[in-house]
C-alpha cells in the first residue's frame, strides 16, 4: 500500500507539528534583534533560558501524559510545592539525628537518593489517588484536580505553619538534592540534564511503547479501548501516577533552584504548564500530540519569560502576554484543524 | 418520493450536505421551486423549508419530544416565554396523525432509535418542511420499525411533501420511491422511474459490476465446514441492562442469529456475554469450562470477541492509524518489555487487513479516512488477530455498502470453517436469514423462540418478535 504524501490534510497536519518550531525560531530572532547588544543571543543567556525552562519542561511532560488521556491535572503547582517542602523537611530531620550512623548518612549521596525516591513515591501515590477520584468516583478531571490543588496547597502551609524551610543545618544530603535544581556537570546545568532525561523517557514512553499507544487510544475513544480489552482504569491510574512522579521531581528541582522550600512556591504554575502543553500541539480533548512539540512549547514560554524580562517588562505584563499566548495557541489549533478537515 | 442510492463514498452524503447548506458547490446551481441558487447556507436552507435528517441523529436527549420538535422556533407567549402547552399540543397532533404511539412530553433519552427517527420527522413537520432529505433513515431500525417509518413517509407523500430518501436497503427503494437516482464515484449514472427497473439492474448500476443476486444474500458456507461440539453455553443470563433468563448454546463453526426489535435485548445479551455490561446472574461455559469474565479484558482473554453496535464510538479509534487499530487487542504480545516492535505490528496488521480484504491508502492512515465498510473491516480484523473462539457481532453491516458487506460475509464464512462460533445480532432479517444456521428471537429482553433458519421465513420471525 503506497503512502500518499501529496495528501493535503496530511501536509497541513505536518505543518502543525513543525510550525511550532518556526514560531520558536522567529521568537528567538525577535528577542535577539530587540535586546540591547543582542544580549538575548549570548550563549550564557541561552543556557540560562534552558535552565529556567527545565522545571517547566519536566512538569509539562507529566501534564502531556494526562492531557493525552483527555484529562488535566491542575494540582501540578501544589504537588511541586508540597514535594519540595517534604524533601526539605526530610533533609532537616535527617540532619537533626545525632547518631554516628546519621552522621555518615548525612554525608552520603545515597541518602539524597533515598529522599528523592520517597518524594517521588509520594508523587506517585498522589497521582494514583487523583486517578481514583476520576475513574472510581467519576469526578471530571477539571473538578477533581481543582480539589486536589486546594488540598495540596493547604497541606503544604499546614506542614510548616506557613514558614519556609532553609538549609540552616548543613549536611551533604541537601547539597546532593539541590544539584538537581542548581548544580551543573561539565558546565551543563543539572536541571537541564534532568529535563533532557525526562523528555527522552517521555518520548519513548509515549511514542514507542504499548502503554503510550493505549494512552493515545484512550484519549481518542475510551469506550472503544475498553471494548478492545484495554484496562482503561489501570492505564489512567498509571498515567496520573507517573505525572505525579514527574511533578514531584520538578518540585525537588525547584527546591534546588530556590535554595529553600517555600509554601507558596509554584503558585499559578498550572497556567504555564497547560500553556506549554497546548502550545506544543497537544489536543486539549486528548488523543493527539507529540513530545517534541511540547518541548518547543516549553522553550517558547521560557524565551518569552526571559526575553520580555530583558525588555524590562513587569511580571504582570508578562502574565497577560502568556495568557494571550495560551488562547492564541488554542485558537490557531482549532483553525488549522478545521482547514485540515 | 425520490430515492438516492449508491455505494458508500459514491457522493450521497456530499449531496445531502449541499442541500443542508453545510458545504457550497464548486460548480452548478441548486434550483428550489422557481429560484436558482449558487449555494445554500444552513439558514437559507431552513428558510426554504428543507429539512435534512442526518444519519447521526441530532436530538437533544435531555429535552422532551415537544421541546425537540420546536427547538429553535418555539411558539412564544409575550415574545419571551415558550408556549409549552401549544408545543405539546401541536406535537401530539402530529404524532397522532402519523399514527405513532409516542407521548409529546416523553424525554427523548427514553425513546428507542426507531422512535427518535420519527421524532426527527415530526421536527421537520413542526416547521412545515416542503422537502425532507432522509439520510439512511432505516439503517438502525428493525423491520417492524421500518414498516412503521415507511407508513409515516407515505403519509408525508400524501401531504404533498417532497422526500429525498437515501437507503442501502433496495427493497425500500422499490416499496417507497417513485423515482431513483444512482450515484457512483461522485457522478450520476442513472435517473428514472422505479417502476420497470429490475433489482439486479439497480445493483449493477450502483456497483458498476454484476454482483449476481447480491444485496442481502450471503456467500455459501465452505463445503468443509463442520459443526463441532458446543462451544459457548449460556444459562439463565441476566444483566443490569434488563435482560433476564437468556439461555442458548452455540457449537463450533455454527452461526446463530439474534433477531428482534430494537430494544428487545439483542445488544444487551451480547454486551453482557462480553462483560461490557454487568451481569447479575447466569452461567457461561466455553468449551465446557465455567467462565466468569468481569471485564471485556477478561472476556477477550477467555476467547470471546465483540464487534460492537456502533463502529464509530465503540469499535474503531477513528483518529489512530489502521495498523494500530487492527493490532489493538494483541498489542502487548507485539512488544518486548513494553516497547513496541513496529515491524511485528505492521506484519500482523498487514496479514489480517488482507484477510478481510481491507481497502486503505496505507496502514498508517487514520481509520477516519476509510469508508464505513472498511472501518468495520478494521474492527473485524482486530478480532481475527485476537483469534477468539467465539465472535459476537452486533449489527456488523449497518450502513455498509453492498460490496463491503459481501466481503465481511465472506470473512465470517472463513471463521465458521475454522471452527469459530458466531453470534450475530442484526436488524436486517434478510441478512440473518442468509447468514445463520439458527435464530433466537428476542422480545422484551427475553428469548421467545428458537428457529432453524433453513426451515423458517421472515414472517414467522416477525410473528414472534412483534406482538
Amino acid at each position: 500500500m503506497p503512502r500518499d504524501s501529496s495528501d493535503r490534510s496530511l501536509r497541513l497536519a505536518r505543518w502543525r507539528d513543525f510550525g511550532i518550531f518556526v514560531v520558536l525560531g522567529l521568537l528567538v530572532l525577535f528577542f535577539g534583534a530587540t535586546t540591547r547588544d543582542h544580549a538575548f543571543l549570548a550563549s550564557e543567556n541561552l543556557v540560562n533560558v534552558l535552565r529556567q525552562s527545565a522545571i517547566l519542561a519536566v512538569a509539562a511532560i507529566g501534564m502531556t501524559l494526562v492531557v493525552l488521556t483527555g484529562g488535566i491535572d491542575l494540582s501540578v503547582g501544589s504537588v511541586l510545592s508540597l514535594s519540595g517542602m517534604v524533601a526539605a523537611l526530610l533533609c532537616r530531620s535527617i540532619a537533626a539525628q545525632g547518631s554516628p550512623l546519621a552522621d555518615a548518612a548525612r554525608n552520603s549521596g545515597s541518602t539524597a537518593l533515598f529522599v528523592v525516591a520517597l518524594v517521588l513515591a509520594l508523587g506517585f501515590a498522589w497521582g494514583v489517588g487523583t486517578a481514583a477520584l476520576i475513574t472510581r468516583l467519576r469526578i471530571p478531571p477539571l473538578i477533581a484536580t481543582l480539589g486536589t490543588m486546594s488540598i495540596g496547597r493547604g497541606a503544604v502551609q499546614w506542614l510548616t505553619g506557613g514558614e519556609s524551610v532553609r538549609n540552616e543545618f548543613g549536611g551533604a544530603t541537601w547539597t546532593w538534592l539541590t544539584w538537581l535544581g542548581g548544580g551543573s556537570w561539565l558546565r551543563v546545568p543539572g536541571p537541564v540534564i534532568v529535563a533532557g532525561i525526562v523528555v527522552l523517557l517521555g518520548a519513548f514512553l509515549l511514542h514507542r511503547t504499548v502503554f503510550g499507544t493505549w494512552l493515545f487510544g484512550i484519549g481518542c475513544n475510551e469506550e472503544a479501548c475498553r471494548l478492545a480489552g484495554v484496562n482503561v482504569r489501570r492505564i489512567k491510574s498509571l498515567t496520573y501516577g507517573l505525572a505525579g512522579v514527574v511533578f514531584a521531581l520538578a518540585g525537588v528541582m525547584g527546591l534546588g533552584r530556590q535554595g529553600y522550600a517555600l509554601p507558596a512556591a509554584a503558585t499559578g504554575f498550572e497556567l504555564d504548564v497547560v500553556t506549554a502543553v497546548v502550545l506544543g500541539g497537544v489536543s486539549i480533548t486528548g488523543g493527539e500530540g507529540h513530545v517534541l512539540g511540547v518541548v518547543a512549547g516549553v522553550l517558547i514560554l521560557g524565551a518569552l519569560d526571559n526575553g520580555l524580562t530583558m525588555l524590562s517588562l513587569q511580571f504582570y505584563e508578562i502574565l497577560v502576554i502568556k495568557g494571550a499566548v495560551l488562547l492564541a495557541a488554542v485558537a490557531l489549533d482549532r483553525l488549522l484543524r478545521r482547514s485540515a478537515e | 418520493m425520490h430515492a438516492l442510492v449508491g455505494e458508500n463514498g459514491a457522493g450521497k452524503s456530499t449531496l445531502v450536505k449541499l442541500l443542508a447548506g453545510a458545504i457550497a458547490p464548486t460548480a452548478g446551481r441548486i434550483v428550489v421551486g422557481e429560484t436558482s441558487y449558487a449555494a445554500l447556507t444552513p439558514t437559507r436552507s431552513q428558510a426554504l423549508r428543507i429539512r435534512v435528517v442526518h444519519q447521526e441523529q441530532a436530538l437533544l436527549d435531555n429535552l422532551t419530544v415537544a421541546e425537540n420538535a420546536f427547538f429553535g422556533h418555539e411558539p412564544r407567549r409575550l415574545r419571551l416565554l415558550p408556549d409549552r402547552a401549544a408545543m405539546r399540543r401541536r406535537t401530539q397532533e402530529l404524532l397522532d396523525e402519523l399514527g405513532v404511539a409516542i407521548a409529546a412530553d416523553a424525554k427523548v433519552a427514553r425513546l428507542t432509535v426507531g422512535q427518535k427517527q420519527v421524532v426527527e420527522i415530526v421536527k421537520g413537520l413542526a416547521f412545515d418542511a416542503r422537502l425532507f432529505v432522509l439520510d439512511e433513515p432505516t439503517a438502525p431500525l428493525t423491520p417492524a420499525e421500518v414498516a412503521r417509518l415507511c407508513a409515516v413517509v407515505k403519509e408525508l407523500k400524501e401531504r404533498g411533501v417532497a422526500v429525498l430518501f437515501i437507503s442501502h436497503r433496495l427493497q425500500e427503494v422499490f416499496d417507497l420511491a417513485d423515482r431513483v437516482t444512482v450515484l457512483r464515484d461522485g457522478r450520476q449514472v442513472h435517473e428514472g422511474p422505479v417502476a420497470g427497473l429490475a433489482r439486479r439492474d439497480l445493483v449493477r448500476l450502483m456497483v458498476g459490476r454484476d454482483l449476481g443476486n447480491a444485496d442481502e444474500s450471503a456467500p455459501p458456507h465452505h463445503p468443509d465446514r463442520r459443526l463441532g461440539a458446543v462451544r459457548l453455553e449460556v444459562r439463565g443470563l441476566s444483566a443490569a441492562s434488563g435482560i433476564a433468563d437468556v439461555s442458548f448454546h452455540v457449537r463450533a463453526g455454527e452461526v446463530v442469529g439474534l433477531a428482534g426489535l430494537v430494544g428487545a435485548g439483542r445488544t444487551e445479551t451480547l454486551r453482557a456475554l462480553f462483560a461490557a455490561d454487568r451481569r447479575t446472574g447466569g452461567e457461561l461455559r466455553l468449551d465446557g469450562r465455567l467462565l466468569d469474565p468481569r471485564s471485556p479484558r477478561e472476556a477477550i482473554a477467555a476467547g470471546l470477541c465483540l464487534v460492537p453496535e456502533d463502529r464509530k464510538t465503540q469499535g474503531a479509534i477513528l483518529r489512530r492509524p489502521v495498523g494500530e487499530n487492527v493490532a489493538l487487542a494483541v498489542l502487548a504480545g507485539l512488544a518486548r518489555c513494553g516497547a513496541l516492535l513496529p515491524g511485528r505490528v505492521r506484519a500482523l496488521a498487514a496479514k489480517f487487513a488482507a484477510r478481510v480484504r481491507l481497502k486503505a491508502p496505507s496502514l498508517d492512515a487514520p481509520v477516519a479516512a476509510l469508508s464505513g465498510g472498511n472501518q468495520q473491516k478494521v474492527v473485524l480484523a482486530r478480532w481475527l488477530a485476537a483469534g477468539g473462539r467465539v465472535l459476537l457481532l452486533d449489527e456488523p453491516t449497518r450502513g455498509i455498502d453492498v460490496g463491503a458487506r459481501q466481503e465481511i460475509y465472506q470473512a465470517l464464512r472463513d471463521l465458521s470453517r475454522d471452527g469459530c462460533a458466531l453470534v450475530i445480532a442484526s436488524s436486517s432479517l434478510p441478512e440473518l436469514l442468509a447468514l445463520t444456521d439458527r435464530l433466537l428471537v428476542f422480545r422484551e429482553k427475553r428469548i421467545v423462540g428458537e428457529l432453524t433458519t433453513a426451515a423458517t421465513s421472515s414472517e414467522e420471525v416477525m410473528q414472534l418478535a412483534a406482538r
